[in-house]
């Protein structure tokens, strides 16, 4: 086989012989200097990363099985490789280094990352942050040219039109990449699915897929991920099923010494006990809260403008949702920012008389209104959490600026130390409120945005005082403390008023889903295997979207509602017990356990 | 760490010329004042704190042959120091040059000093990177063209001075370029065929892998066809028009394999000049006194030093360059093959200087022995001769 050789002069060669003909010399030193630069520059191996030094500083920790990843993938894998180390020990970390050294090193200009959709801003972030490396999102299919760092959600890009019987990013496949990566690449376990063909049909100098969980009940799977890999690793499929497929049991191989050594060569997985690496376990508090008769009245009539009122006076049905999803989490996160959306509608003419009256007269109670038990609730939690630790640290979060402000303003009598964290800080001022909230604040509380991508790994009290409906939201939260580095337990405090919807959604996203054992990523991973973690019609997370849509169906039953909790939180436990019993058998078949 | 460590001077050298404050303690340098340029450029912000100890890697910058921070430096240059004229000294030792290049037979030195000339070469410094799979490696190779030759001078025993202008022909500067291009494509060609063979093994594999795959599948298809056939219709199996689509699909899916395997496995390389440097170089001409008895003659040799190339002075008599100076008596420069002696004083003569023979004793003598009688006008030695009173004439004793 002919070996391609492209060998070329440099063209810049005329602009020195230009610079000499024109008697421009520089300095004999400046001469010596490159030249002894040169001399002592040594590339010829690839020892270690000369990219760590710029991102070392980046990286919170510094974890030897990552560099040491990058450098086997490299080194012994020619880029190519199925990573499947077990969750939680940063295989986006390994890799940004992989891709990292590989642009230092001018091996890669072209490269492609394919990710589950709720991941897409993550790992832009997080190459960005850690690696100073901007990747570019696909949005339509013009955004293939021009750009060479990508980052695509494979189930946007993966879309096959019938009609014009070709990939709608066909775009993609005539590129040639120096790169591919795709994240949770267990999804492609079945070779007759167009996430597969796509995959496939890439022209690829490198290929790394990620995964824990290579394959959950069928070895078959197996075989479909390294085929795609590596064409003919393990064979045919015949071939494959003939040496390795015990006969009616699709899970245990027929030579798994064999099969272990051929995973090997293009594998590369560590389990968590051989990196030392410990998680704190997620304690999750719910605390209750009871509603006096005057708050319980508004929060009834809140429902029935919402509900009722607002669709009998509208009567454009996914015009009234949009307006609900945007309005539901405000006029429940507090009476703060309850009676500040309830003043925007009351003032609009946007919306219609009777909806205006509504909100006005529920403005009205609230003016009223003598206690809040929530922020009640609160200060109970502060001053037990406080009592129990004097040093310890709680971070609070809230969705909304003015409840934000409010808690500020109702905790201001009690003598604490709080540090405000809101979106649009610049990085000094980031820093220097976490260093105040590490040294001296008792509290911080923030929004989502504002402490996005930051981490608290020395603060485990954790305290939703509004709960985002939306699970990833609260995994994101929780991810500030949940970080490798957290020393203690982490106890998470989750605000639910009692007889309201609020109790069964923070039981589902709290007790079922962010506080069940499970290792921080992995919940993304489960719902993306259920197809749960993009967005909805409307826009909002699926699950999220689910819950509104429901709020919204069950026309103020609390039962109904229950009920769809019920069946979301069915749907999602088969998914968890899907992924614990693929955690199981990639154990059983990749590690021999 | 000691101090001669060549990425530590390099180093100080390095942010000195970048204008930084750079205070070495020893254990490491530390860096201010680093022009924002550069910073840009690296990508972080100074203080930099430059360590050359693997073990010191978590206290500041590591600076080893593979670190960031040096490719970096590397690189910052790479828009400097790419023309340069110099000057390459040469400390001569006249005395010592014609004593180690020359036997003197029968002379000495008396005097000799040099004059200095200047000539000028091109010496143009090319890197080439070959890059394949994950793999980089880079080779310098320096050129050298003297008026359209290419030269491999010696220049350990030369001191280099910079110089900042000097008129200088670059008409051929282009010309010489294309020389030294050409000259180290053999080198570089030689480096791609090690790398190609290594790369080829690797191909190969792959692709007997990617072959094997297929011709298997092939194979099982055609099996499964060849059942179909000899089962008749049985809607349990597979039609057999899909599976021969399927084998067409297969040709095309190999062949995309075996390309990506080729990308994969391409070599690229490049050259790319990274400086070109005018020498001025010295040419001496000496001019050198031998004496040989009451003789003395003045020889001019010219000395090379860059090409090691010596003018030699020639034979008086037959032209042939000499390493063994000889004088004549009659102060010529001779080989030994012109050289004589004198039967009559025995004093080397060359052949001019014996031509005649004495008309008495029929011998050859020389210049110095022998005298033409003005009366009869015949050659003898002066034994047989009386000069005139002012010894400006003989006359032979015959004649007298």
């Amino acid at each position: 086989m002919t070996i391609i050789i492209d060998e070329s002069f440099s063209d810049d060669d005329s602009l020195i012989l230009e610079k000499v003909e024109q008697k421009k010399f520089d300095s004999f030193d400046a001469a010596k200097l490159k030249f002894d630069a040169i001399t002592l520059e040594k590339n010829t191996e690839l020892n270690g990363l000369v990219s760590y030094d710029l991102i070392k500083d980046n990286l919170t920790y510094k974890l030897p099985h990552q560099t040491e990843g990058a450098l086997h993938i490299l080194k012994e894998m020619n880029g190519s490789a199925l990573l499947a180390d077990e969750v939680g020990l940063g295989k986006t970390i390994t890799t940004g280094m992989v891709i990292k050294e590989c642009l230092v090193r001018g091996f890669v200009s072209k490269v492609l990352i394919l990710t589950p959709p709720s991941l897409v801003d993550q790992w832009v972030a997080e190459l960005d942050e850690k690696f100073n490396i901007k990747f570019n999102i696909i949005e339509s299919e013009n955004d293939w040219d021009g750009n060479d760092l990508i980052i695509a959600s494979i189930d946007k890009v993966k879309i096959f039109d019938k009609e014009q019987g070709r990939f709608r990013h066909s775009r993609a496949h005539e590129i040639a990449w120096d790169m591919l990566i795709v994240d949770e690449a267990h999804k492609l376990k079945q070779r007759n699915t167009t996430r597969w063909k796509f995959v496939d049909r890439m022209q690829k100098k490198r290929f790394l897929l990620l995964t824990a969980t290579p394959f959950q009940n069928d070895l078959i799977e197996l075989y479909n991920l390294l085929h795609l890999l590596r064409r003919g690793h393990l064979g045919t499929i015949q071939e494959f099923r003939e040496k390795f497929l015990f006969r009616g049991n699709k899970r245990r191989p027929l030579n798994p010494l064999e099969l272990r050594r051929r995973l090997q060569e293009v594998m590369l997985r560590r389990r968590r006990e051989e990196t030392g690496i410990e998680y704190k376990k997620r304690i999750p508090k719910i605390e209750v809260v009871h509603l006096t008769m005057e708050e319980k009245k508004i929060y009834d009539s809140i429902c029935d403008l919402l509900k009722t009122k607002y669709f009998a006076a509208n009567g454009d049905e996914l015009r009234g949702k949009l307006i609900i999803y945007a309005i539901l989490p405000k006029v429940t996160s507090s009476s703060r920012s309850a009676v500040e959306s309830l003043t925007k509608i009351a003032e609009s003419d946007k919306y219609h008389n009777e909806t205006r009256q509504l909100a006005q007269e529920i403005i009205d109670a609230y003016k009223v209104l003598k206690k809040d038990s929530k922020i009640e609730k609160l200060i109970e939690i502060v001053e037990k959490v406080l009592k129990e630790d004097k040093e310890a640290k709680i971070l609070l979060y809230t969705k909304h600026p003015t409840t934000l402000r409010y808690i500020v303003e109702k905790l201001a009598p009690y003598n604490l130390k709080i540090v405000e964290f809101i979106g649009g800080l610049s990085r000094e001022e980031k820093t220097e409120k976490i260093k105040e909230f590490k040294t001296n604040a008792q509290l911080m509380i923030s929004t989502e945005t504002g402490a996005e991508g930051l981490n608290f790994q020395f603060c485990n009290i954790l305290i939703n005082y509004d709960l985002p409906w939306n699970p990833m939201s609260v995994e994101q939260r929780i991810g500030r403390l949940d970080r490798i580095g957290q020393t203690r337990d982490m106890q998470i405090y989750s605000l639910a008023t009692k007889g309201t919807m609020e109790e069964h959604v923070v039981d589902l996203i709290i007790n079922k889903m962010c506080c069940i054992g499970l290792v921080i990523g992995e919940l993304p991973t489960i719902l993306f295997n259920l197809g749960l973690d993009s967005e909805g019609k409307a826009g909002l997370s699926k699950i999220e979207e689910m819950l509104m849509d429901s709020f919204i169906d069950s026309k103020n039953n609390l039962d109904v509602f229950a009920n769809d909790v019920k069946e979301i939180n069915r749907l999602v436990q088969k998914g968890i017990d899907e992924y614990n019993e693929a955690k199981i058998a990639s154990a059983e078949v990749l590690d021999g356990k | 760490m000691e101090s001669n460590d060549p990425l530590r001077l390099f180093s100080l050298q390095f942010f000195k010329e970048l204008g930084a404050n750079v205070v070495d303690s020893g254990k490491n340098i530390e860096v201010t004042g680093v022009p924002a340029k550069f910073q840009k450029f690296y990508g972080k912000n100074e203080p930099y704190k430059l360590v050359f100890d693997k073990n010191l890697s978590s206290e500041g910058e590591l600076i080893t042959n593979e670190s960031y921070l040096l490719k970096m430096m590397r690189a910052y240059l790479d828009n400097s120091g790419d023309s340069v004229l110099v000057s390459l000294n040469y400390k001569l030792n006249v005395d010592s040059l014609i004593k180690d290049n020359f036997t003197l037979q029968n002379c000495s030195l008396v005097k000799a000093t040099a004059n200095l000339d200047q000539n000028f070469l091109f010496k143009f410094t090319f890197q080439t990177t070959y890059k394949y799979l994950n793999e980089e490696e880079k080779f310098v190779n320096e050129v050298y063209v003297d008026n359209g030759n290419i030269i491999n001078p010696d220049l350990a025993l030369f001191t280099t001075v910079n110089l900042n202008k000097k008129d200088i022909d670059m008409s051929k500067l282009r010309d010489y370029y294309s020389i030294a291009k050409e000259s180290i494509k053999d080198a570089i060609n030689r480096r791609t065929a090690v790398i190609a063979s290594i790369l080829e093994d690797g191909i190969s594999k792959e692709v007997a892998r990617i072959n094997s795959y297929y011709e298997q599948h092939l194979k099982e298809i055609d099996l499964q066809i060849a059942k179909i056939n000899s089962s008749g219709q049985n809607t349990r199996l597979k039609d057999p028009l899909e599976l021969e689509k399927q084998k067409v699909q297969f040709a095309d899916e190999k062949e995309l394999f075996i390309k990506n395997e080729q990308k994969k496995h391409a070599l690229r390389l490049n050259t790319k000049l990274i400086t070109t440097t005018v020498m001025l170089y010295p040419v001496y001409s000496v001019e050198a006194f031998f004496k040989y008895d009451s003789t003395t003659r003045l020889v001019i040799i010219k000395f090379d030093p860059v090409h090691k190339k010596l003018t030699n002075p020639t034979c008086d008599v037959c032209k042939v360059s000499l390493s063994e100076l000889i004088l004549c008596n009659g102060n010529h420069l001779i080989c030994r093959k012109c050289g004589s002696k004198c039967e009559d004083c025995g004093k080397i003569s060359c052949e001019t200087c014996l031509k005649q023979k004495c008309s008495v004793t029929k011998r050859p003598i020389c210049k110095q022995c022998g005298k033409v009688c003005v009366k009869c006008k015949a050659y003898k030695n002066k034994r047989f001769m009386i000069a005139d009173s002012i010894g400006k004439s003989f006359i032979c004793r015959n004649c007298n």
